[in-house]
């Protein structure tokens, strides 16, 4: 009885809680946003991007509540796994890649990879969720042409974004400076440039 | 003509069965996203299955798969199904080039019950692996299933093997066909062990396996990290990489922050920074000196970082099994930046410190990455604290030679109204919640107090800090701003502010826990021949004496001035040249300088691009003119950046802002006050008409919006006297052919 009562209890206890009226006790801003750690691996054959979706505080409990299929509180490995899958279908083709007039394909590379760190529990605890992406490096590619680059996965959440992108192989790449990497509003997309330039000496 | 291509690569596969084994593909339900996992598991996690051709091999496959799952689904004139059935076939494919691998463990069926076609023990490489089988029933389908299992939750039966009874190493197999399947092992003791893995097919009872696996025994490492200056043993940050399946290890003695994080942003010991170049994509440990740990036998690569004066170590192991070895580092110096009279600092770090110990867990962390000064901030918003310190004050600062941790804070911060503001070198937490909005209140108390005040964030343009800028900058009140943050800068708002002829000093904060690591980002203070000491290093700082910077270094002058200074000239001297003189060097290993810029109100005003030279210089003259700002820019060939705080040149009478452009400036800020006065009356509203019972931070906008409103007259006087001022210099300038 009081395992019932509380299987019914607890999802609304912390629906309540993401409630606005949570704002009466309290909760650190900066949480509404989703950081996104976005590295752009550029050889001369593919162009990799990893992206990693930070999650905290509240907004990372809603994520763990929409896991959590049981209500019990606690997010299992298959209640994992149906996330993931769920989340496949919501993030494809959200990376565009554009050079000059013509747009890129950007499949999925890797599975995506869940890290609850350490705590299964539905609270607002942070999560990081990484997603993986590719396109294939156009050839010839010149450093006068950018690859105009727009993340587009969960564009409808607040975010914060970050960007490194790297050489490999013999490809060396230029970030253009970048000018909002805050997006507040809904249905905003985050852009930027780099440019594919000569090899240079990096560390190793 | 991509589609046609697609079609016809479909159809050829749908012509030509796939031959394996004796067995032909057929139709059926298509696990797209289960193949792609357990891809990942193999290439990502696992990759030391294949060799290096065969490595490459799959991953180009895999990636053709990829290609072809993400185009062939919406407008083909082929079934969902069909489609899926074709990519079925090309996943199974790719397996199949493995199947003869020594990895892969053979399961076939006679009827209902399914056999080991090869008894040999998996040798596994350590104390994680990987087991992928192929479970044989049938030729219609391909299915595809991935287990993740710790066998440290694991314990021994009484007949010396693993009990399986609270596993969940069971197979459901494809009645009629192939099922390939993955098992994620961690924990793997060393020595031989039986694992038990089950098999399900449809309704049939279920048959258990034995499987019998073998790991090495481990090896031990002690690692010792030498301070280039003393020779000594330092902390460091560290990273110990597995090459076999790309995964990092924690240091045994690596320190334990996550708690001092208060759940807040990333609030893990294992550090990411925002690093440029390869360092970035990298994580990191932060240790206090030697340690020594046991890893799995293989090749091994350990990176040794101490912050950006130094060059990062890298070194590739070879650990032998049972091998004790032991590896001592010594991070070189590519630059002293003390010698030059300059200390570094990092303006924004959040950490709790209630104790010794967690004071001594911050101070480790700082002298790994060598940053001389660590402004420590206590959080606010309206509601709560965060990342609570014992107290404020010297008496409260943390000192061990010359490193130094200053308590202080960030706060008020309000996210949709106003931005974050910033101290440093305070004595005591400056909050009060029903002057949460007034920002002036807090910002003369932390001068009162002896502090330095500033916004966060100023880069990004964050949380609205344009708002509380037009208000409090033009009345003196804030000292330095926020350019660098998570390995990035931006400057658009600083130099509005600058070419609207208010001083600003840059500052750079790596805003841990929701940046990488301290120092990632950081300003140098000019100290010149004062003896390093906290309050020297804030004397500075309030001087304007900094640059930023998350790899080159700058030196900056006109004439002998330095950043922050200013310049007065006569009105007369109006052609007068002074010489201006710059030069940006980088760690000639990995980030020689790309480019140097002089900028002058805003934009470039002399440029050297680098060609592969170790340093670059500019030095020239310039004439007063009508007086300006100027600043030293630079980039580093793997992305990073560095800016100074400007010198200021000015001529009398006239302000050094940008002239042509100040009219619109003004009216930028004037907006700005606007859209206060807008929220202001917004959040009245929204109270009077009962619409923001539950929302306290508009509440309290509303009941202090009188006096803010006050504020923002005060501003707007400020800036219709430098309308005034620009007609005056209109006509000065016109006057004297200065325009």
């Amino acid at each position: 009885m009081v395992e019932k009562l509380a299987k019914i209890l607890l999802p609304i206890m912390l629906l309540l809680h993401l409630h606005p009226l949570q704002n009466l006790w309290g909760h650190d801003f900066q949480e509404r946003f989703i950081q996104h750690q976005l590295q752009v691996q550029v050889s001369p054959i593919n162009i990799d991007f990893h992206l990693e979706l930070g999650f905290f505080g509240d907004r990372a409990a809603q994520e763990r509540l929409l896991m959590d299929l049981d209500s019990n509180g606690q997010i299992n490995l298959n209640e994992e796994s149906t996330y993931l899958r769920r989340l496949v279908l919501s993030i494809r083709n959200k990376i565009y890649v554009k050079l000059g007039k013509h747009q890129l394909p950007t499949p999925l590379l890797f599975y995506p990879k869940m890290n609850l760190i350490i705590n299964r529990d539905v609270k607002p605890l942070p999560l990081k969720i990484t997603v993986s992406f590719f396109a294939r490096t156009p050839s010839p590619i010149s450093p006068k042409i950018p690859l105009i680059i727009e993340n587009r996965v969960f564009k409808n959440q607040p975010a914060v974004h970050n960007v490194i992108a790297n050489g490999t192989d013999g490809m060396h790449v230029r970030l253009d400076p970048i000018q909002n990497y805050v997006i507040e509003g809904t249905d905003s997309v985050f852009i930027f440039t780099i440019h594919c330039l000569t090899t240079k000496k990096d560390l190793g | 003509m991509k589609k046609l291509i697609f079609k016809l690569f479909i159809s050829i596969l749908s012509i030509i069965p796939l031959q394996v084994e004796g067995q032909v593909f057929q139709s059926g339900e298509f696990q797209g996203d289960r193949a792609a996992e357990l891809m990942t598991y193999l290439l990502r996690e696992h990759s030391y299955i294949f060799d290096q051709k065969q490595l490459d091999t799959l991953q180009e496959s895999y990636r053709k798969f990829r290609e072809l799952e993400s185009q062939g689904v919406p407008d083909w004139h082929m079934s969902r199904d069909e489609v899926n059935t074709q990519l079925s076939k090309l996943a199974g494919k790719i397996l199949e080039e493995i199947r003869t691998s020594e990895w892969v463990i053979p399961v076939s069926y006679k009827g209902n019950t399914p056999y080991l076609s090869r008894q040999k023990s998996v040798q596994l490489p350590g104390d994680i692996g990987v087991l992928l089988f192929k479970i044989h029933s049938g030729l219609k389908t391909t299915q595809f299933s991935t287990i993740a299992y710790d066998m440290a939750a694991l314990q021994h039966d009484d007949f010396g093997g693993l009990s399986t009874e609270e596993s969940d190493l069971e197979f459901t197999v494809s009645e009629q066909g192939t099922t390939w399947g993955l098992v994620n092992l961690k924990n793997v003791p060393p020595g031989k062990s039986i694992l038990i893995a089950r098999f399900r097919k449809g309704n049939n009872r279920p048959h258990d396996l034995p499987i019998q696996i073998s790991s090495p025994e481990l090896s031990r490492i002690r690692v010792n990290v030498l301070s280039d200056d003393t020779g000594e043993n330092t902390p460091s940050m560290v990273q110990i990489l597995w090459k076999k399946n790309g995964q990092d290890r924690r240091p045994e003695n690596a320190i334990d922050m996550g708690l001092q994080f208060d759940n807040r942003g990333r609030g893990t010991s294992r550090r990411p920074g925002s690093l440029p170049g390869i360092l970035g994509s990298r994580f990191w440990w932060c240790v206090p000196g030697p340690f020594e740990m046991t890893l799995p036998p293989g090749e091994w690569e350990i990176m040794v970082r101490r912050g950006v004066e130094h060059i990062p170590v890298k070194e590739i192991i070879n650990l032998a099994e049972s091998e004790n070895l032991e590896k001592t580092f010594r991070p070189r110096r590519w630059v002293d930046m003390r010698k030059h009279g300059w200390y570094s600092g990092d303006g924004h770090v959040h950490a709790q410190i209630l104790t010794d110990k967690e004071a001594s867990n911050i101070m480790t962390w700082i002298k790994a990455e060598d940053i001389h000064v660590a402004n420590i901030v206590k959080m606010g918003d309206i509601f709560r604290t965060y990342f609570q310190q014992r107290g404020f004050g010297p008496k409260f600062r943390v000192t061990d030679k010359d490193f130094v941790l200053v308590p202080s804070q960030e706060g008020p911060r309000t996210h949709e109204q106003l931005g974050h503001t910033l101290a440093m070198n305070t004595t005591s937490h400056i909050r009060d919640t029903n002057r949460y909005f007034l920002y002036d209140w807090t910002l003369d108390q932390i001068h009162a107090q002896g502090g330095l005040a500033g916004y966060a964030h100023v880069l990004h343009k964050s949380f609205q800090v344009h708002r509380d800028m037009s208000i409090n900058v033009p009345k003196n009140k804030i000292d330095f701003v926020e350019l660098m943050q998570f390995g990035e800068m931006g400057t658009d708002l600083y130099y509005d502010f600058l070419n609207t002829g208010f001083k600003l000093t840059a500052s750079a904060g790596s805003d841990v826990p929701w940046g990488g690591t301290v120092g990632e980002v950081r300003l140098y203070a000019y100290l010149g021949e004062k003896p390093f000491s906290a309050d020297n290093w804030f004397e500075s700082v309030k001087q304007g004496r900094t640059f930023v910077t998350n790899g080159p270094m700058i030196d900056f002058r006109i004439e002998e001035a330095h950043p922050g200074d200013e310049l007065r000239f006569e009105k007369h001297e109006k052609t007068k040249k002074i010489r201006v003189r710059a030069k940006v060097w980088g760690d000639p290993e990995r980030m020689i300088p790309d480019s140097l810029q002089i900028i002058r109100h805003g934009e470039i005003f002399q440029e050297a691009l680098g060609s592969g030279e170790k340093e670059l210089n500019l030095d020239f003259e310039v004439e007063i003119e009508n007086g300006f700002w100027m600043a030293a820019r630079a980039k580093g060939s793997d992305g990073s950046e560095a800016h100074t705080t400007p010198i200021y040149v000015t001529r009398e009478p006239l302000r050094f802002w940008k002239f042509e452009k100040a009219e619109t400036l003004i009216k930028t800020r004037m907006a700005s006050l606007d859209e206060v006065e807008t929220i202001v009356k917004e959040a009245i509203l929204n109270v009077a008409e009962g619409k923001a019972t539950g929302d306290w931070p508009t509440r309290q906008l509303a009941r202090q919006g009188d006096l803010l409103m006050v504020r923002v007259e005060e501003a707007r006087l400020i800036y219709q006297e430098l309308e005034k001022t620009l007609q005056k210099e209109k006509l000065l300038r016109s006057q004297t052919g200065n325009n």
